[in-house]
C-alpha cells in the first residue's frame, strides 16, 4: 500500500507536466495576438504593444517560450495572469476554496440522497417506491445541470423567496445559504446514478450465497443488508464515485456560471473568453492534480473496502 | 419409542411462482429426525432437496416462493407459525446449516474469524475478546491449523478444505440440536471430502447434534447416516433405516440410484444411470411422478399417485408396488426410447 502511494505521487510529476505541455503548446496555436487581448480596447502604440510582447516573452519562438515555463514551472511559479494583475498561483488559490465547497457538499448531498435510495429501492424491488426512485434517476440522469440549476432558482429563489439565487455568500451561513442550491442541482445530477449503481450493486450482492449463510447465522435482517451485502456493494459504488468527483470538477464551470459563483469555473472560463493563457494553464494543472489524487484514493479504498485486492 | 422426534415434517409443501405456472418444489415431504441421528437425504439435482433444507431454517425467498401447506416442528413447535425474531434466534442458535460451497457462501470481505465470531456475538451476547477466544477454540475443535493466525485470513487465503472447516465451526458455534448439512462436500477434492465428513461424524459424537445430511452420494450415505430418506420430484418416495434400503429398495427409483452408482466391486458392468430426466415440477404427470422413466410401471402407474405404502413398520415407499416392483416385467424399450 505505501509502495502504491509512494510509487503514484512519484508517477503524478511527469503525467501533470505532460498535461500540462500538451495545454502550453495547444494555446499557442490558437489564432490571436495575445498581447493586443492584454490591453482589451484601449488605444495603443505599436511600441508599447512590443513592450508589452516582451514583458510577457511573447516576442520569443514558442520553443523559449515553453523552456522559460518550465523553468518557472519547476518553481512552483504558475506565472502572471495577462489581464489581472496578480500571480495564478493567488488567483486559483483565491477561487478555489468556494469551489472546493462547492464540489464537496455536492458530492455528500448525492451520497446522502442516492445510497439510502439505492438500498431501499433493492430492497423493494419493483414496488411504487422502486418506480419513484427510478423515474427520480431518469429526470436527473436527462436534464442538464443548468437547466435543474434555473428550476431551483425558480422555485426557491424568486417564488419562494427562501434562498439566493446569485454569488458565493460572504463567509459562514451566508455561504451555506448561498452555496445550497447549486450545490444541490449538482448533487441530484449525480445522484441520480449512484441512486441506480447502488440499486443495482445491493441486487447483485443479496442474490449472493454468502447472504444466505449471513440469514442461516441468526444475524438481523439490517446486519445482513448493511454489513454483508453493502460492503460488498461499495466496490462498485467507490469506482463510480471517483469517475462523478472527477465529473464534478468539470460540473462546476456550467454551475458556478449558472450561479454566478466566482470560483475556480467561473475564472476558467473567463481566461479561456480573453485568451489568458497563463491561467488556463496553471488551472489545468491543477485539476489534472485533482483527478490523479481522486484516483489515487479510489484505489487506496478499493484495497481497504476488498481484502482480495492488494498492491 | 415414546420421545417426542427433534424434527418432524408433516406433509410439508412449498411452491414458486414463476412464469410457467406454480412449480411445486417441495409438494407434501414428511421426515422425521430423532436426536442425536443423523438422517440422509438423496435424491437427483432438482428434486427439492435444498428448498427443503431451506424450508427448515425458514431462509426459502418469499416471493417467489411460499410454504403452501404442512408443519415444520422442531421439538414439537411448528417453525412455519413463530414469528420473524424467534425464527432468527433458532436460526445458527438450536438449527444451523453448512452449506455446498465454502468459497462462495463465505463472505469475500469479511475475515473468517469475523465472521464465525460474528455468529456467537449474535447468539451469546459475548465481547468482542470472549467471542475471538471461543473462535480460536472452535477452530481448534474442528483442526485448523494455526487457529490464531487463521482467525484473520480471508476466505480466498484459506484452501477449500478449511474454509469448509471454518464453515462448520460457524455452525456449531451455539451447538445446534440439528446441523443441516447441503452437500457439504460436493465442491471439495475426494481426500478432503473424506476428512471432512470424518470431521462431522466425529463433532457429533462430541455434541451430540442430529443431522441432515444433503447428498448425491450413497457411498456417503452408507457410511454417514442411520436413516435415509430419497426425494424425487418435490416428495419422499422411499424412507428406511440403512441396511433394508441398500440390501432390498422398495422403490424403482432408489433400486436405480443404487444400479448407478459406478462401484468397483460390480466390475462397472451393471453401471447403469437411469434413463430420461425427472418431471417439470410445474407440469407434474398424473399418476406416478417415476413412471415416464420406470421400467417396471404398469398402467395403474400412469393414472393414479401412488400412495406411501409401509413395507416394515419403519420402511415406505410411495409405489403401487413397493417392495415387490421387480416381479413387473421390465420395460427394455424405455431406456432406449427416453434417452
Ligand atoms: N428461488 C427459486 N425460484 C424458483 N424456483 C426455485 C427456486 N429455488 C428452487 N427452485 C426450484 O425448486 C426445485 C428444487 O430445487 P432444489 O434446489 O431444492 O433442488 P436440489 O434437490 O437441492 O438439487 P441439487 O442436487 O442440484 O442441489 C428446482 O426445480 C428449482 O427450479
Ligand atoms: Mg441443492
Amino acid at each position: 500500500m505505501a509502495r502504491l502511494i509512494i510509487t503514484r505521487l512519484l508517477t503524478m510529476i511527469p503525467l501533470m507536466f505532460i498535461v500540462a505541455s500538451v495545454v502550453f503548446l495547444m494555446l499557442r496555436f490558437v489564432p490571436g495576438d495575445p498581447a493586443r487581448i492584454i490591453v482589451g480596447n484601449q488605444r495603443i502604440t505599436e511600441e508599447n504593444l512590443q513592450n508589452i510582447r516582451v514583458q510577457y516573452r511573447l516576442d520569443k519562438p514558442v520553443l523559449v517560450q515553453y523552456g522559460y515555463w518550465v523553468k518557472d514551472l519547476a518553481q512552483g511559479d504558475l506565472g502572471r495572469s495577462f489581464r489581472q494583475r496578480a500571480d495564478v498561483n493567488t488567483l486559483i488559490l483565491e477561487r478555489l476554496n468556494v469551489t472546493a465547497q462547492l464540489v464537496i457538499s455536492s458530492f455528500l448531498l448525492s451520497m446522502i440522497i442516492s445510497i439510502p435510495l439505492g438500498i431501499i429501492s433493492a430492497l423493494r424491488r419493483n414496488t411504487w417506491v422502486d418506480f419513484s426512485a427510478t423515474i427520480f434517476s431518469l429526470i436527473g440522469a436527462s436534464s442538464p445541470v443548468y437547466f435543474t440549476g434555473i428550476i431551483l432558482i425558480l422555485l426557491f429563489s424568486y417564488k419562494l423567496n427562501w434562498l439566493p439565487a446569485l454569488g458565493e455568500g460572504d463567509g459562514g451561513w451566508d455561504t451555506v445559504k448561498h452555496l445550497a442550491l447549486p450545490s444541490l442541482a449538482l448533487g441530484f445530477s449525480l445522484a441520480c446514478v449512484t441512486t441506480r449503481l447502488t440499486r443495482s450493486a445491493m441486487i447483485e450482492a443479496l442474490s449472493q450465497d454468502y447472504i444466505e449463510t449471513a440469514r442461516s447465522k441468526g444475524l438481523s435482517a439490517r446486519t445482513v443488508v448493511m454489513k454483508h451485502a453493502f460492503r460488498n456493494a461499495m466496490i462498485p459504488i467507490v469506482t463510480v464515485a471517483g469517475l462523478q468527483f472527477g465529473a464534478l470538477v468539470v460540473g462546476t464551470v456550467l454551475i458556478e456560471y449558472t450561479f454566478g459563483i466566482g470560483g475556480l469555473g467561473s475564472l476558467i472560463v473567463q481566461a479561456v473568453q480573453v485568451r489568458d493563457y497563463p491561467i488556463v494553464q496553471g488551472a489545468t494543472i491543477f485539476i489534472a492534480a485533482i483527478f490523479i489524487l481522486v484516483n489515487l484514493i479510489v484505489d487506496i479504498l478499493y484495497a481497504v473496502i476488498d481484502p482480495r485486492i492488494r498492491y | 419409542m415414546t420421545t417426542t422426534p427433534l424434527l418432524q415434517i408433516e406433509n410439508l409443501q412449498v411452491e414458486f411462482a414463476t412464469r410457467g405456472g406454480a412449480v411445486h418444489a417441495v409438494d407434501g415431504v414428511n421426515l422425521t429426525i430423532e436426536p442425536g441421528q443423523t438422517l440422509g437425504l438423496v435424491g437427483e439435482s432438482g428434486s427439492g432437496k435444498s428448498v427443503t433444507a431451506r424450508a427448515i431454517m425458514r431462509l426459502v425467498p418469499t416471493p417467489p416462493g411460499r410454504y403452501a401447506g404442512g408443519r415444520i416442528l422442531f421439538e414439537g413447535k411448528d417453525l412455519l407459525g413463530l414469528s420473524d425474531g424467534e425464527m432468527q434466534s433458532l436460526r445458527g442458535g438450536q438449527i444451523s446449516m453448512v452449506f455446498q460451497d465454502p468459497m462462495t457462501f463465505l463472505n469475500p470481505v469479511f475475515t473468517a474469524g469475523e465472521q464465525v465470531a460474528e455468529a456467537i456475538r449474535a447468539h451469546q451476547g459475548a465481547s468482542k475478546g470472549e467471542a475471538r477466544a471461543k473462535t480460536i477454540e472452535l477452530f481448534r475443535t474442528v483442526g485448523i491449523p494455526n487457529a490464531e493466525e487463521r482467525f484473520s485470513a480471508y476466505p480466498h487465503e484459506l484452501s477449500g478444505g478449511l474454509r469448509q472447516r471454518v464453515m462448520i465451526s460457524m455452525a456449531l458455534s451455539s451447538r445446534p440440536k440439528l446441523l443441516i448439512a447441503d452437500e457439504p462436500t460436493t465442491a471439495l477434492d475426494v481426500t478432503i471430502q473424506a476428512q471432512i465428513l470424518d470431521l462431522l461424524r466425529h463433532l457429533q459424537d462430541e455434541f451430540g447434534m442430529s443431522i441432515l445430511l444433503i447428498t448425491h452420494d450413497l457411498g456417503v450415505v452408507a457410511e454417514m447416516c442411520d436413516k435415509v430418506a430419497v426425494m424425487y420430484a418435490g416428495q419422499i418416495v422411499e424412507e428406511a433405516s440403512i441396511e433394508p434400503i441398500f440390501d432390498a429398495p422398495a422403490h424403482p427409483y432408489t433400486s436405480g440410484l443404487l444400479e448407478a452408482i459406478p462401484s468397483t466391486s460390480n466390475d462397472g458392468a451393471q453401471f447403469r444411470p437411469i434413463p430420461g430426466a425427472p418431471p417439470d415440477l410445474a407440469r407434474l404427470p398424473q399418476g406416478c411422478r417415476f413412471a415416464p422413466r420406470c421400467r417396471y410401471r404398469q398402467a395403474i402407474c400412469q393414472t393414479t399417485p401412488p400412495p406411501r405404502v409401509a413395507v416394515s413398520p419403519a420402511h415406505s415407499a410411495r409405489c403401487h408396488f413397493a417392495g415387490d416392483f421387480k416381479k413387473n416385467e421390465p420395460e427394455p424399450a424405455i431406456a432406449g426410447r427416453t434417452s
